[in-house]
């Protein structure tokens, strides 16, 4: 009675593309609203064709990449501190859930002058983005540490490197997995909120030509299906890693 | 109804030479009598509601829309009009799917937006002078735009307005995008991006950064693109559809703008003070409210204004450079993007 | 073995408590001037109420805590966790869901540094001890409760200490792999003879195995009995029915009545 998987992502995908192209069909609102999805494929081959959706995408792609590795880094350093010092945690997270609240957008163009522009600027904005789900997951995955395997690490006499890499870390891993997964997919948003920022290519520059320049609003959805699609290659990427990474559990 | 659409017509035919012949007392006059609401031929029920999109956020630049509502002029054309904010590519896609009846949108725009299908048209100029220009400090800006080559601009993206006048200058220079090194600022922040030495000169609204750098101590010199390569400024939108189906409507709206912004001409005040009407907050900064707005007056009346008549001999030739650019093609036709009252 | 009594190894590290007191920064006293000697090799079970502080003193053996006053010494030196001389089995066997049973019995010479290649030999060896040999790749999920004792057992080992310390490691066993496997320890630590200390709740395990059976009070701990067992080894369960067995056991639940606990614990089942 179970379906392939393949068939059921087929068919989901499918009725996907007839809802779209339905809702296209009976409310009859223009290509420049709502392009029916065979007008953005269209779009699409010519977009690729042309190259331009290559150039965007690669910028974007070593965006996402570097923000991911440069925040989800940071936050798992920075979860581990402040999972094991209150005193740290204490001092700092006010700042880090503050920062959190704050519009990442307002913020941006801000950041982008302070780093003097230029990618640094863009993988700072993408990493900050990244930073706060993975940090908090780290924190709490690490707090949640069995006391008892603390006791018996301590009466090993195990130093504080061996208790992260053989403790603390594979124990919070499932906790740090969850973080990375809500954290690839903030990545992808914080390369085009960067990209906002400024920046001469990318999908977010994309967006915004296609929209405000162009007013190919096919184009526009090329990039935002390009986006989505990126975001779910990064977000099996990382449940593939997990299945490998995550230690068996009891 | 009839009759409402002959008076219109008779305000129309009435009003505008009266308004065109000059900053003279005859304009003022006809802005002083207009605010008396019994003046207004029906009631308030049987006013045509309009929506107007406006550009992304509330500013005196919009001032006679403003005028024209706190003062009358609207109302006297038999018209309920609501303001509405969107982004400039929205602003055009709104208006086209008749969404909003009318738009602020840049005459570049249109051209781009009509070419790629979106059925839209120029209705009536606002600003006789483009907008945008070149800005750097003060003895940095050179006069030949050839001489820009090299140096390194600041401007909100690769579109709109901004990129348009920037690409036609340094064209005029003999130069492309390639020849100099652009960066991006597309929260519109680039006159940070000057006072931090991060670019030599930036594109930038002529009523609006040079103030703006002013008031960080920054003296500056523009390079404005009118004489190097003209090209029409922001005015107002309709869809083929209103054209069509309503032309009275866009006569009215469009010459009661017109009358509104006569009165703002005439005296800037009138239209800050409606502005702080409408919009409360623009009404915190006066003394900066009425420079920008005079600054403002200045490019809407360069070379006398006429009402918002379409200079169509402009957008011929601001057609051709498009062109020359890569911006649009032939497909469209000057006439199929402008509409003349 | 031949005159019952259990010889002394060279490894063998005697232990010392002087006027002892431990109170938690909670504010309870755990342990109240506690003396206590153990002579190097002997094998001294510790038995009394919950909450007597019996936790507390293995703890404070093994360096895991140090005394609020008084002394705590391994062989003349304060204890320093991990350092090696003393091994400590956990009341739960606590090994390390997501590694082998080799890689938990080598955890205590992972985290001293000792490299993969010189860890191998001295892990199979202490498997073989408990006989886990052939569980070695395991998971500790896929190991029976009593294996997994051995497990915590083996790894307690690994270092060749001087001491070795039991924290009731047979009580979360039924009885008869209980029974089973103190046969197990008891055949071990003839072989193998460190000083062992035993916690426990059961009085005829703590019969079955020591040579000397001290009894503390209620909180804040503190000796109320000391006794000998006089039992010959090898014992076996068997040994339990023995007159000695019989008499030694009365009296730690004498003393245990002394040290007056109202509620039932596990040694007054009988």
């Amino acid at each position: 009675m179970s379906i392939p998987r393949l068939a059921v992502l087929a068919g989901s995908l499918l009725a996907f593309l007839l809802a779209w192209k339905l809702v296209a069909l009976v409310t009859g609102v223009p290509d420049y609203i709502l392009p029916a999805p065979e007008v953005v494929a269209e779009r699409g081959v010519r977009a690729i064709a042309s190259g331009t959706l290559w150039t965007h995408t690669s910028a974007t792609l070593l965006e996402i990449a570097l923000g991911f590795a440069v925040g989800a880094a940071t936050a798992i350093v920075i979860g581990l501190l402040l999972a094991r010092s209150v005193l740290l945690e204490r001092v700092l997270s006010p700042y880090i859930v503050a920062a959190q609240a704050v519009p990442i957008l307002a913020l941006a163009p801000l950041l982008d002058i302070w780093f003097g522009g230029g990618l640094v600027a863009r993988v700072i904005i993408c990493a900050l983005i990244v930073f706060f789900p993975i940090a908090i997951a780290t924190m709490v995955g690490v707090r949640s540490v069995d006391p008892t395997l603390v006791e018996l690490f301590d009466a090993l006499g195990a130093g504080e490197g061996f208790r992260v890499r053989r403790l603390d870390i594979p124990w919070a891993l499932p906790v740090i997995f969850g973080g990375l997964r809500v954290g690839i997919t903030l990545a992808v948003i914080g390369a085009v909120v960067a990209e906002w920022a400024g920046a001469s290519v990318g999908l977010g520059i994309l967006i915004n030509i296609a929209d405000q320049g162009l007013f190919d609003t096919p184009l526009m959805f090329v990039a935002l299906v390009t986006l989505a699609m990126i975001g779910l290659a990064g977000y099996a990427l990382i449940v593939a890693l997990e299945r490998r990474l995550v230690p068996p559990q009891r | 109804m009839s009759r409402l659409r002959l008076l219109v017509l008779a305000l129309l035919i009435f009003s505008i030479p009266a308004c065109a012949c000059g900053p003279g007392s005859a304009c003022g006059t006809t802005g002083s009598v207009v605010p008396s609401g019994s003046e207004v031929p029906s009631g308030p029920a049987s006013l045509q509601p309009v929506t107007v999109l406006l550009g992304f956020r509330p500013d005196v630049q919009f001032a006679p829309f403003y005028v024209g509502m706190h003062d009358g002029y609207y109302a006297r054309f038999g018209l309920d009009v609501t303001l509405e904010h969107a982004s400039g590519g929205d602003v055009i896609r709104k208006v086209a799917d008749r969404q909003a009846a009318f738009g602020v949108a840049d005459a570049t725009d249109v051209m781009i937006a009509r070419t790629s299908g979106i059925p839209i048209r120029y209705v009536s100029t606002l600003y006789q002078a483009f907008p945008v220009a070149i800005i750097g400090p003060r003895g940095t800006v050179p006069t030949d735009p050839a001489k820009l080559a090299g140096m390194t601009i600041g401007t909100p993206g690769r579109f709109g307005s901004s990129w348009h006048a920037l690409l036609a200058l340094l064209d005029a220079g003999g130069l492309t995008a390639a020849d100099v090194t652009i960066r991006e600022y597309p929260q519109f922040n680039q006159a940070e991006g000057l006072l931090n030495g991060d670019v030599d000169l930036i594109t930038g609204f002529r009523t609006n950064e040079p103030l703006q750098l002013g008031r960080q101590g920054m003296a500056v010199d523009m390079l404005t693109i009118d004489k190097v390569a003209p090209l029409p400024g922001p005015g107002v939108v309709a869809s083929d559809a209103i054209i069509a189906g309503d032309p009275t409507l866009v006569r009215a709206f469009t010459a009661a703008t017109a009358l509104a912004q006569q009165a703002v001409i005439d005296d800037p005040q009138v239209g800050l003070d409606a502005a702080a009407a409408i919009v409360p907050t623009l009404g915190e900064d006066p003394a900066t409210g009425l420079a920008v707005l005079r600054a403002t007056v200045g490019l809407w009346s360069e070379g006398g204004f006429d009402g918002g008549l379409i200079d169509r001999a402009r957008w011929a030739a601001a057609f051709a450079t498009m062109r020359h650019l890569g911006f649009i093609d032939a497909s469209v036709a000057v006439d199929e993007m402008i509409w003349t009252r | 073995m031949d005159d019952g009594s259990r010889g002394v190894t060279d490894g063998a590290l005697a232990l010392r408590l002087e006027s002892v007191s431990l109170r938690y920064p909670s504010g309870i006293e755990a342990l109240h001037d506690l003396d206590l000697e153990v002579a190097a090799g002997s094998l001294t079970a510790v038995i009394g109420p919950n909450g007597c502080g019996k936790s507390t003193l293995l703890r404070l053996l093994a360096g895991l805590l140090r005394p609020t006053a008084g002394r705590v010494t391994v062989n003349g030196q304060p204890p320093r966790a991990g350092d090696g001389r003393v091994g400590l089995a956990f009341q739960q066997p606590r090994l390390v869901p997501w590694l082998t049973v080799a890689e938990n019995v080598g955890l205590p010479l992972a985290a001293k540094g000792v490299l993969a290649a010189a860890r191998a030999p001295r892990v199979a060896a202490a498997l073989a001890r408990v006989g886990l040999g052939p569980s070695a790749r395991l998971l500790p999920a896929q190991l029976s409760g009593g294996l997994a004792q051995r497990a915590g057992l083996a790894r307690a080992l690994i270092t060749d200490p001087g001491v070795l310390l039991l924290d009731e490691p047979f009580s979360a066993l039924d009885l008869l792999t209980r029974e089973a496997f103190d046969s197990e320890l008891e055949a071990l630590l003839v072989r193998r003879q460190p000083t062992l200390v035993l916690v426990t709740h059961s009085v005829s395990e703590a019969v079955l195995l020591a040579d000397r059976i001290v009894v503390l009070s209620a909180r804040p701990g503190a000796v109320v009995a000391d006794l000998p067992v006089e039992l010959p080894r090898p014992r076996s369960v068997a040994s339990q029915a023995e007159p000695t067995a019989v008499v030694a056991a009365a009296a730690v639940r004498d003393a245990l009545a002394i040290s007056h606990v109202p509620e039932i614990g596990p040694w007054s089942a009988p």
